[in-house]
């Protein structure tokens, strides 16, 4: 068969070379070489030097998960939750300079000459005990204003998709770095041992749409065990999930009992943990072969559910579906919940094209968080609603009131929280009367991502990475708690 | 549209290196991107070495490995008769070096119990066998297999897929 040339054992040799060194830095010897390196290792811990514990939370949280509802290409806050009614007394009248105030324009409506004020052509109207104003395309959300904080008072550097909706995500426009989901996974750990702890859904609209990138649920330079894991609708929720034709479950169980007991042949030979790992992550994906069909499985859920959610929740792939997935996912001890809803970029035809965008997610939206409530989950489980930036009140292209766009506006924008933590039924930020700039409070990306840390019981100045030389956090170096909108 | 979908070629082009996979900068190959392939986003100058059970499912249920220990079981039943010495020498293929007396004992007791799962239920074993695009080659069912499948125990195992 041909002449094989076998290497020299040496059992001698208990260890190799990879277990040698990641011994290495936990004995003795490194301690004395950390003091010629750090002079003040064994000096009383300063704030900088302390780190934290991962795998706990820094101090008590209010929220155990979150659940993220990302609406993927930026709806018009002037038609969901900022009423201006100054646009319709001075429809078609210029933006004034004063208030443009140099704001950059994408390419799109840089070159108009005239920046003509439109109104919505949707009516808002005044819901709950809050007064909280939510525009007519939304109904179901607007009978649960009492349990949501709206904030309109949200801003960004970002002006473009890809840089915002990354923004979002990692907390730098430039992309390479980890996710909300990855930092938290890596911050507080896995509660859960059949599932992933960051998990997508996404769904797509009619409206006109942008693309999402599997970036956006990177892990960045996190171990890549904290990535978040795309739940698509179809044959394999999970990439490589479902076994192939002619192996059965048992076969398979048979087939990982052998692969294991080899494996565990090899360690007691190396020494080499990472085999452990690798064994625990098989048995990871086998219980994950259960598990997520078992999830995705909502054949079982009460008539009244259904109906809560709305009928499209039965059909995959549809936001009411995902919204319904959410909720298992959350009573499955899945820690961070992304779900996107393509279709908010309305440069035209914005009425039809944001009533048809609204109608997809309103009442799954409301839904979840009256399924939540009546779980008791609400309390511990945070719900988010919003996109990556506003639009301007200023019509995009030709001026018709009953066919207008609106071009990316980062200064000013709206999205609501509920649950784990928020103040249930308030109104948080204002933006002037033309709905252009923010007046007061406002929360820029990485004030939200320190708050939502701070929910989930993390100081998101002390989440860190070294990497590149550097402490990187998710904040980066910015961000404020928003300490007025916490119970 | 075209550009969030990867169309799997025919015929010979299906089997090049993976060198040659066009790749999509905004929907990197899943199959490279699990073993951690840098996304080309920014210069990665160390790359990670991650472990985790997506890798897992990839290495048991992607058609590039399943076809790849159907082919090896086939090429090996073909020439080798006997089954102690198939499995080593699938074995030996795999990971370049001879099996110890204990892996050998437990691969081959595998591949026995395999075989006799496979004998009670060849329809399985011929969707078993079906995976892949490459040519067919005439050896049972039953024992390809099972042979396969010891294949793939082995194409799995940490040994095969860390280079130390």
């Amino acid at each position: 068969m041909g002449h094989h040339h076998e290497p020299k054992e040496e059992p001698s040799l208990k260890g190799n070379r990879r277990h040698f060194f990641s011994q290495l830095s936990v004995g003795i010897g490194s301690l004395a070489l950390g003091s010629l390196l750090i002079p003040d290792l064994f000096k009383a811990p300063s704030k900088e030097a302390l780190a934290k514990a991962l795998g706990v939370p820094h101090f008590a949280p209010k929220a155990k998960r979150i659940i993220y509802l990302f609406q993927a290409g930026a709806p018009s806050q002037l038609e969901t939750f900022d009423y201006k009614p100054i646009l319709r007394k001075r429809m078609g009248e210029d933006l004034p300079e004063s208030i443009r105030n140099g704001q950059r324009l994408t390419g799109m409506t840089a070159n108009q000459d005239k920046f003509p004020l439109m109104p919505p052509k949707v009516g808002f109207q005044q819901h709950g005990q809050s007064g909280t104003w939510i525009s007519d395309f939304f109904p179901h959300t607007a009978k649960i204003a009492d349990e949501i904080t709206v904030i309109r008072s949200m801003h960004t550097e970002a002006i473009n998709h890809d840089p915002a909706i990354t923004f979002f995500q990692t907390g730098s426009q430039i992309s390479g770095r980890p996710c909300v989901g990855s930092w938290l996974s890596y911050g507080l750990g896995s509660e859960n041992k059949n599932l992933p702890s960051f998990v997508v859904l996404t769904s797509r609209g009619k409206g006109n749409s942008q693309g999402l990138y599997a970036k956006l649920w990177s892990s960045g330079f996190l171990d890549s065990k904290h990535q978040g894991v795309l739940l698509r609708s179809g044959k394999d929720p999970v990439l490589y999930l479902n076994d192939p034709d002619g192996i059965s479950r048992s076969d398979k169980r048979h087939l990982l009992d052998h692969v294991s007991s080899l494996n565990k042949m090899h360690h007691v030979e190396t020494g080499d943990d990472e085999i452990e790992s690798r064994i625990a992550q098989y048995e990871m994906a086998y219980r994950m072969q259960m598990s997520v069909p078992d999830v995705m499985d909502i054949s079982k859920e009460p008539e009244s559910i259904i109906k809560l959610y709305g009928e499209d929740c039965q059909v995959p792939g549809t936001y009411a579906a995902n919204a319904l997935q959410a909720r298992r996912l959350a009573e499955n001890g899945v820690r961070f919940i992304q779900l996107y809803h393509q279709g908010w970029d309305q440069h035209g035809n914005l009425h039809n094209e944001m009533a048809g965008q609204a109608k997809d997610v309103d009442q799954a939206s409301a839904a979840l968080v009256l399924d939540l409530k009546q779980r008791g989950m609400l309390e511990d489980t945070l719900v988010i609603w919003g996109g990556e930036f506003g639009r301007g009140n200023y019509a995009q292209g030709k001026f018709d009131p009953d066919n207008y766009g609106r071009d990316h506006h980062p200064r000013a924008f709206s999205i609501w929280m509920a649950g784990g933590g928020i103040k249930p039924g308030m109104n948080y930020g204002k933006t002037d009367e033309f709905g252009y700039n923010v007046v007061e409070n406002p929360v820029h990306i990485n004030d939200f991502h320190a708050t939502l840390m701070h929910a989930m019981g993390l100081d998101h100045e002390q989440l860190i990475y070294k990497y590149q030389g550097r402490r990187f956090r998710l904040t980066d170096v910015a961000g404020h708690v928003v300490k007025d909108i916490l119970a | 549209g075209i550009l969030t979908k990867y169309v799997p070629d025919q015929g010979e082009d299906l089997y090049r290196r993976s060198l040659y996979t066009f790749w999509k900068r905004t929907l990197p190959p899943p199959s490279m991107t699990i073993f951690d392939a840098p996304t080309r986003d920014f210069c990665e100058v160390r790359r990670q070495k991650t472990n985790t059970p997506l890798q897992a499912l990839a290495l048991q249920n992607d058609v590039q490995v399943l076809e790849a220990a159907r082919v090896m079981a086939q090429r090996t039943l073909s020439e080798e008769k006997e089954s102690v010495q198939a499995v080593k020498d699938v074995f030996q293929r795999i990971l370049v070096r001879s099996p110890k007396e204990e892996e050998l004992s437990t691969l081959h007791k595998y591949y026995q119990d395999a075989l006799a799962t496979y004998l009670k239920n060849t329809e399985q074993a011929e969707q078993l066998v079906a995976i892949g695009e490459y040519a067919q080659l005439n050896t049972d069912p039953a024992k390809t297999a099972a042979l396969m499948l010891t294949a793939q125990v082995i194409y799995n195992l940490d040994e095969t897929i860390t280079k130390e």
